[in-house]
């Protein structure tokens, strides 16, 4: 099977996308040490509240974390004054034609959702319906049998195979 | 002499109608478990103990110890084709194997990744058999202090061949992240409930398969996702997967020094093939003379990760069979499965065990060549699924990520697990931090603790019992050397370059 899909394919929600202002790579650097250095702040505390054997380790562990942030904040700062090489590295890295990671994740979130309500089957063939077509692959009724097709090998294989149990989904599970 | 005769009444035993057949069926379920992400071979042997039941001692034994060895070049398939590791063990492919993709020459990694397996294998193998009792004894000399001192070189060495300035001191705090993620849960020690939030689901830790497909498989299906296109893009595949083969041997000095720390690492419990595929690297990029090629698709970089996991997934079998300790997850499922079949490992299993220690060496060896063959044969067809374009390839990556993590609980938790450390992995990615240092902080997380307790419960409450013991001290000084050199490093070549 030939899918033919050009790297113009692109859909609306991406041409959206692209118009999303950039940062720098140090603010980005620096936005995510902070989150981490959040993490291992809280995770300290925490600690001070358990036993002396549950928290000593902990307390190591997020104390040396809560030092490296403070290094590698300072190296961002440094590499933000240093110049702007590595940020126009980081806009070439960035060039895209796809969608935008949180599209992306609202899609992986209805899925889930799909997954507890409906079931696997019917999720997987929803997404694997719709994704490919946001994606870019406009071709409906290739879509529908790839979906059919890819459902129907993962789920016998994982049910018949690997004994997995898949979810019939909360609405079905009472009829079967 | 001994290894030659052992192998031959091996051969004997593996060779019958009915074993080739098991063979066979465990290669094939080997590298499907393999490719798929985020099942490695505690998956695929666990799934399969129960089915063996029934079957002759010497079938299931080889049923078993063929997934066992497919699965960790399995594991390796998906790294090259999609930077999807297939389980933790081809985290440290993708290195080289992903940028190979990215050049086209998808089929000579994987021919590569074939060859290296197959003389990991073959090099653990013979480990297995010769000198299996030696080694056993040596891990036995190693105390809490040693098994402590040695996490954290594993976590320093992998932070410190994080490719560029400034990645050391990212990939100290992501392995930091990674340890700190791995005390969530019950305390190894006390079994006191800590950092849980007041969620139940959190009492049994962050399961590190949903972590490890979050962070490895899902992420990068948002990456795809951005990106359009598909993965290989306006490259020609050259589809020369026996130049790959003949790489392998080619370097010979790489796979077998690999295969070699491969083996060595397998005998202490708790490392395990992530730990040892990683230090390999490492070791091929500090010795090499072009270090910045690596990261770049240098083959080096694929041969020398492969040849150590497949070597230390058969040099995990030593001190699981000759003394019943076993070294890993893995390894202690397959002790379940002697014991089940009424067979005791340790001295006895070696002394006495006769046709079932050949069993498991036929099942170990002839594992090897046939995933070898199936390898090299469908090679042609796995380098094509890096020309199928993105709109395809990402919706079914989310599927098996979502029904890989749902299998192993059977709990909707965690898929919301997986989505979240698919958003950090997707952002350590973009911006280049080496996201396999939190995987291993994770791996290493309780081993790290539980011994770090042991070691001070030894001493009394002294730190100093970790610069006491020999082994440790040395350790611990590498580790310090090793960091000052990462930083001296720029300054010392400025010198060299203006002496010059």
């Amino acid at each position: 099977m030939v899918f033919n899909i050009g790297r113009k394919g692109c859909s609306a929600l991406s041409i959206e996308a692209h118009q999303s202002p950039k940062m720098s790579s140090g603010t980005i650097d620096l936005i995510m040490v902070a989150i981490v250095c959040l993490f291992f702040a809280v995770i300290f505390v925490m600690s001070f509240f358990l036993s002396k054997t549950a928290g000593m380790v902990p307390k190591l562990i997020s104390g040396l974390g809560l030092i490296l942030c403070i290094i590698q904040a300072v190296q961002a700062l440094r590499n933000m004054k240093a110049g702007t090489r590595q940020g126009e590295d980081d806009e070439k890295d960035n060039a895209h034609e796809g969608v935008r990671w949180y599209l992306h994740l609202l899609l992986v979130a209805l899925y889930i959702v799909c997954f507890i309500m409906f079931g696997f089957i019917v999720a997987t063939l929803a997404y694997l319906t719709l994704v490919p077509n946001l994606l870019g692959h406009k071709k409906w009724v290739t879509n529908i049998i790839f979906a059919v097709v890819t459902t129907g090998i993962v789920y016998y294989s994982f049910v018949n195979w690997f004994y997995v149990r898949l979810p019939l989904g909360l609405l079905f599970s009472n009829f079967f | 002499m001994h290894l030659i005769a052992t192998l031959g009444s091996a051969l004997a035993i593996a060779l019958s109608i009915k074993n080739i057949g098991f063979l066979i069926l465990g290669c094939f379920v080997g590298l499907i478990v393999g490719v798929l992400p985020g099942l490695g071979p505690v998956f695929g042997v666990a799934l399969f103990l129960p089915l063996t039941f029934n079957l002759p001692v010497d079938s299931s034994l080889i049923l078993l110890s063929a997934i066992y060895a497919a699965t960790a070049y399995g594991d390796g398939i998906t790294s090259i084709l999609l930077n999807v590791p297939g389980g933790p063990s081809g985290v440290a492919v993708t290195f080289d194997g992903y940028p190979m993709t990215r050049m086209g020459k998808a089929g000579m990694a994987l021919g590569a990744l074939a060859g290296s397996a197959l003389v990991g294998d073959i090099i653990g193998i013979t480990a297995l058999i010769t000198i299996a009792p030696a080694l056993a004894n040596f891990s036995l000399q190693l105390g809490p202090a040693e098994y402590f001192s040695l996490c954290l070189f594993g976590l320093a060495m992998v932070a410190m061949i994080s490719k560029g300035k400034g990645q050391t001191v990212k990939g100290l705090l992501l392995g930091c992240l990674g340890l700190v993620i791995s005390f969530i849960g019950r305390d190894v020690i006390t079994g006191s409930v800590r950092f849980t939030f007041g969620s139940s689901f959190l009492e049994d830790g962050v399961s590190f398969v949903s972590a490890s497909i979050g962070l490895f498989a899902l992420s990068q299906a948002f990456i795809l996702a951005e990106e359009g296109g598909s993965i290989a893009g306006d490259h020609v595949l050259v589809s020369k997967p026996w130049a790959g083969v003949a790489a392998a041997f080619r370097y010979w000095y790489v796979t077998i020094r690999s295969a070699i720390i491969g083996v060595f690492l397998s005998m202490m419990p708790g490392i395990g093939i992530t730990t040892s595929s990683f230090l390999s690297y490492m070791v091929e990029q500090r010795t090499s003379k072009n270090p910045e090629s690596y990261g770049e698709g240098n083959i080096r970089g694929v041969i020398a990760p492969q040849a150590a996991s497949n070597a230390t997934a058969s040099g995990e079998l030593i001190p699981a069979l000759s003394l019943g300790i076993p070294s890993g997850a893995t390894s202690a499922i397959f002790i379940a499965a002697l014991t089940l079949h009424g067979l005791r490992p340790g001295l006895d299993f070696f002394t006495s065990g006769g046709d079932k220690v050949n069993a498991v060496f036929a099942g170990m060896f002839c594992a090897a060549l046939v995933f070898f063959i199936v390898g090299m044969t469908c090679t042609p067809l796995f380098a094509k699924v890096t020309k199928l374009p993105n709109s395809i390839l990402v919706p079914i990556i989310t599927i098996l990520c979502f029904t890989g993590s749902f299998a192993l609980r059977n709990d909707v938790q965690d898929l919301v697990l997986t989505v979240i450390f698919g958003i950090i992995g997707y952002f350590f990615f973009k911006h280049k931090w080496p996201v396999q240092c939190i995987v291993l902080g994770m791996v290493l997380g309780a081993l790290a603790e539980s011994n770090f307790h042991r070691a001070l419960q030894i001493s009394s409450g002294s730190f100093g019992i970790f610069l006491t013991r020999p082994v440790s001290l040395i350790l611990i000084l590498v580790i310090l050397v090793m960091l000052v050199l990462t930083y001296l490093s720029d300054p010392l070549k400025k010198l060299k370059r203006q002496h010059v």
